[in-house]
């Protein structure tokens, strides 16, 4: 009877552990079939990030914790909202303990591109340098970033690395070349450049592209001193889109390479002509009939451009060279001293924008820029670097 | 922001681009040359090439100007850098020289070469490497007499050279720029040289790039002048990496010096007159020149000066000599900025009777010819002389404007190569050129100058000089650790004479002298100039063309500041002017 009733006693109490152990197997089944994986949890954090960050960070860091720390594309994704809400100490920290080559290009350019915006620069080119290195999709898009970032910030060896980058994952984009020509240009690497232009040559550019980048080979052969092969090129010009006023121009200047002087001075003079007060062809006029000792004329029209252009150390140097040639020497030395403080102004600048090329991030740099540009007179470039000076003592 | 002109000057893309609208041993040389090597490419003419592009062998044609004659002269010698030490030291940019002189008094023009040295590839230690005094038989026949002529020593790592007969004894003495101590040689007469060390005052490693010879004071006797290039050592060595490559440095990576100036004492012993001299600072001093630039009557110095300004010391009645570069308008680049300037030559390449300046730049920049307006005034004329763009691609070192192809006009030669071994836009090894002047203008003939154009060398000093006596101007080139060449002139004049002048007022050999004949209804205008090319001398004797059947024609010496003589000068034999023994054109 004792027996019976003690069995009875634990009865219930059995169906409840068992029934909790059926729920229990049950449940963890359920959560197994129907549990999100750390990539589907991945995915998921990526669709919050857009509607709802606080949402997508748990979720994120959900996925790192899961990972034992070892997701990188959670952790790029988790440093991106950091960086969007401005959690910079935070997402530098997340950053370093990234492996990059492990990170998905669409993240690395997503955070590249947002980070530019915020401040967190360095950490932004890398991931964009690491997506340009790749061939994916957006490689091109990183290396556009990369293009106006680093010609924003005057880096131009790597503003030409991303445009060489980028037009070797678009030979056939125009606008690639235009941009790696034209940083070539400018950094007076002509033979370099020359290479270029002709490499574009061969990936079937549009028609209007073509002949711009051959306006741009016409001078720099002309800077090169190849005047047969510029003399080619420009009659190839000049036969499809007729004697324009640049192609005029560049003749000019083929000329004078050439020798021929008289020739020089006809086709410029048409150009004067044509547009009298434009203090170009009127410098080149200048500088032609110095070439040819008429120096009474020269300084006639070189006067004018110096009174047009304050900033102008070439004119006012070709004017000293007209009044030296007249035996006018006081002229002479005025407009020589004029060119000089000038050029020393620029030497100056340029010394400046290679320190600024070095460390970006000085804010001494940007007002003593400032301050050259003022001395010089020019009060606009003088203003645009006091901005600078502020954006960069602002981590901006 | 306005951006900064280019060392070439204003870009066209800046003003089209706005206007939309529009070794040596009689026997076994100790500087061992390896064995000739040509580096032929594909046509002269055609731009430099890359070491890689090359081929060998290259043969003269009929109208080849020069032909390497090198092989018949018995001339074996190379001047050597220390490239093998793998350090990149500044020094190794700038090669070595060589003069064209007489140190024996027996008529031929004998020739003498720096050595250079080495640099260790461990410690980067510098050494020097002898020199080679090589003695003229004859009809361009060399014999080596470095031993004899007590060469056989190494003086410091040895670059340019200077010649002057420094104590009046009648034979020229040497100068030999080093790293370390540089060298006066003392010529004995009697076939050697003595290393005199009359320098109370200078330092014992100094780095000397080029000197000239000349009497600052008017005492008769020649004073030095020495280029500097730098107070380089190997302890303030700059590492330079460029492109990735470690590679020699440029020259904005050191500070600019100043030159030396020491007077002659005249009891063998010379001292520091550059301050009384008048010398300013800030230059990389390549080649210095001095010849009566203004036709003042005084002679000047004209200092080429890498990357910095050049400079124009006008001399005059006392000292200090004044600096007038930039109101001559000699001193920079036809757009106002100083170039790259290596070597200098001084002729009258337009037939006005007056000294221009040529002067050789570094790449992407035009070779300069600064034409003579008078009143002492230059105008940068590299454009009007057809020479424009021409060097842009190259590196000028040594130059002649010199009358090669007996048409009385002073043509140009330029020899090229880059100091850079590896990461400039133009190759190490490059073509040399040939320009003939057509009257002011000057036309490419370097396809026609020879083997030696149709290759590829790292040129740098170089001499003028008539070396077998048949009235054609000869070259002596020295390449980089290459084996130095000779290249016979094979476009004589019809008919020439040949003089030598001896001052007896100023200084014996005449500098600043002005030379001039008449030939085929010109005035043909010579200068007596010393230190022209690069870390070299030229022979100082003249050669005019004459009239094909003339046996004899009327030389005009205006000896510098003094008096003006006519002299009656037999054809096709070198004739020495003595001064006071022509006719005197007051008279």
């Amino acid at each position: 009877m004792n027996e019976l009733r003690a069995r009875a006693r634990w009865q219930p109490l059995l169906g409840v552990l068992c029934g909790l152990v059926i729920t229990c197997v049950i449940g963890t089944g359920l959560w197994l079939m129907f549990s999100p994986t750390r990539d589907q949890l991945l995915e998921q954090g990526l669709r919050e990030s857009r509607r709802d960050p606080v949402a997508a960070e748990r979720t994120l860091r959900r996925v790192v914790r899961l990972s034992g720390g070892r997701d990188h594309q959670a952790k790029i994704a988790l440093c991106r909202l950091m960086v969007r809400r401005n959690a910079l100490t935070d997402a530098k920290a997340m950053f370093a303990k990234l492996d990059l080559s492990t990170c998905r290009p669409d993240l690395l350019l997503a955070l590249g591109r947002d980070g530019l915006k915020t401040g967190f620069r360095t950490e932004s080119l890398a991931a964009l340098e690491e997506t340009a290195r790749r061939d994916s999709r957006e490689s091109a898009l990183a290396c556009d970033l990369l293009l106006a970032d680093y010609g924003e910030w005057g880096q131009r060896q790597k503003q030409l690395d991303a445009a060489t980058r980028l037009t070797e994952l678009q030979p056939e984009n125009p606008r690639s070349w235009g941009a790696r020509v034209e940083i070539l240009t400018t950094m007076g690497l002509e033979i370099e450049s020359v290479e270029a232009i002709r490499a574009a040559r061969r990936h079937g550019l549009p028609a209007e592209a073509l002949q711009s980048l051959q306006y741009t080979l016409v001078q720099q052969l002309v800077n090169l001193g190849d005047a047969t092969t510029a003399r080619k090129e420009l009659a190839e010009l000049i036969s499809q889109e007729g004697a324009s006023a640049r192609a005029r121009g560049l003749e000019v200047y083929l000329c004078r390479l050439e020798g021929d002087l008289d020739r020089a001075l006809e086709i410029v003079t048409t150009i004067v002509d044509e547009a009298p007060d434009l203090p170009f062809p009127r410098f080149t006029r200048g500088v032609v009939l110095l070439d040819l000792r008429r120096f009474d004329e020269a300084a006639r029209d070189l006067e004018r451009v110096a009174a047009a252009q304050p900033l102008d150390a070439p004119a006012r140097f070709k004017l000293s060279e007209a009044y030296r040639g007249l035996g006018r020497d006081k002229l002479a030395t005025k407009y020589r001293q004029q060119a000089s403080d000038i050029v020393n102004k620029q030497k100056q600048i340029s010394a400046l924008l290679k320190s600024r090329e070095e460390n970006p991030v000085d804010p001494a740099t940007y007002q003593t820029l400032a301050a050259v540009h003022e001395e010089l007179g020019d009060a606009q470039a003088a203003a645009v670097w006091r901005k600078w000076a502020d954006r960069v003592a602002h981590g901006h | 922001m306005i951006p900064l002109r280019r060392r070439n000057g204003l870009s066209v893309a800046w003003l089209w681009g706005v206007c939309v609208l529009m070794g040596c041993g009689t026997s076994a040389p100790s500087n061992p040359a390896p064995p000739l090597k040509s580096h032929q490419v594909g046509g002269a003419g055609a731009p430099a090439n890359k070491a890689s592009d090359l081929v060998t062998a290259s043969a003269a044609r009929a109208d080849d100007w020069f032909e390497d004659a090198t092989g018949a002269t018995g001339i074996q010698f190379t001047h050597r850098n220390g490239r093998e030490g793998d350090r990149c030291y500044m020094i190794e940019s700038f090669g070595g020289g060589v003069a064209a002189f007489d140190f024996d008094r027996d008529g031929p023009v004998d020739l003498f070469f720096t050595g250079g040295g080495t640099i260790d590839k461990v410690s980067g230690a510098i050494g020097g490497l002898p020199s080679a005094l090589y003695r003229n038989r004859g009809a361009a026949r060399f014999q080596d007499v470095s031993q004899v002529s007590s060469f056989g020593e190494p003086p410091g790592y040895s670059q340019g050279c200077a010649v002057a007969d420094f104590d009046g004894d009648g034979f020229l003495d040497l100068f030999v720029c080093c790293y370390g101590r540089s060298r006066l040689y003392h010529n004995l007469g009697d076939g050697t040289f003595r290393d005199v060390n009359p320098w109370a005052v200078l330092p014992e490693s100094d780095w000397h790039t080029a000197a000239v010879f000349v009497d600052i004071d008017h005492d008769q006797l020649p004073d030095l002048i020495v280029a500097r290039y730098a107070d380089w050592t190997p302890a303030t060595d700059v590492a330079c990496v460029t492109r990735g490559v470690r590679d020699l440095c440029g020259p904005t990576s050191y500070e600019g010096t100043s030159c030396r100036v020491f007077r002659n004492c005249g009891d063998g012993q010379f001292e520091d007159w550059s301050t009384r001299f008048g010398l300013r600072g800030g230059v990389h001093g390549l080649a210095v020149v001095a010849a009566d630039l203004n036709m003042d009557g005084w002679v000047d110095v004209y200092l080429a000066s890498d990357v910095t300004s050049n400079q124009l010391y006008l001399g005059g009645p006392d000292l200090p000599f004044v600096e007038s570069s930039v109101v001559s308008g000699v001193a920079v680049n036809e757009w106002g900025q100083a170039e790259g300037s290596m070597g200098v030559d001084v002729a009258d390449f337009d037939g006005d009777g007056r000294p221009d300046i040529f002067v050789t730049n570094f790449e992407m920049e035009d070779n300069a010819l600064y034409r003579n307006l008078d009143r002492g005034q230059f105008l940068h004329s590299s454009v009007a002389a057809g020479l424009s763009g021409v060097s842009r691609q190259r590196v000028g070192f040594g130059t002649a404007m010199t009358d090669f192809d007996g048409d009385g006009r002073p043509d140009l030669f330029v020899l090229n190569g880059n100091p850079i071994y590896a990461a400039a836009q133009s190759p190490f090894l490059q073509q040399s050129q040939l320009f003939r002047n057509l009257g002011g203008r000057f036309q490419d003939v370097t396809a026609q100058g020879g083997s030696f154009f149709r290759e590829v060398h790292s040129g740098r000093g170089n001499a003028v000089a008539d070396l077998d006596g048949d009235g054609a101007l000869d070259l002596v080139v020295v390449l980089m650790n290459e084996p130095v060449r000779i290249l016979k002139n094979r476009r004589p004049a019809a008919n020439f004479i040949q003089v030598q002048l001896t001052a007896r007022e100023g200084e014996s050999a005449g500098i600043g002298s002005r030379v001039s004949v008449e030939f085929a209804g010109r005035h043909i205008t010579r200068f007596v100039v010393r230190g022209t090319g690069f870390f070299s001398q030229a022979d100082t004797a003249l050669t005019f063309p004459v009239a094909a059947d003339a046996t004899a024609a009327y030389v005009r010496v205006e000896w510098p500041g003094r008096r003006r003589e006519t002299f009656r000068v037999g054809a096709r034999r070198l004739q020495p002017l003595i001064e006071g023994r022509g006719k005197l054109e007051d008279e």
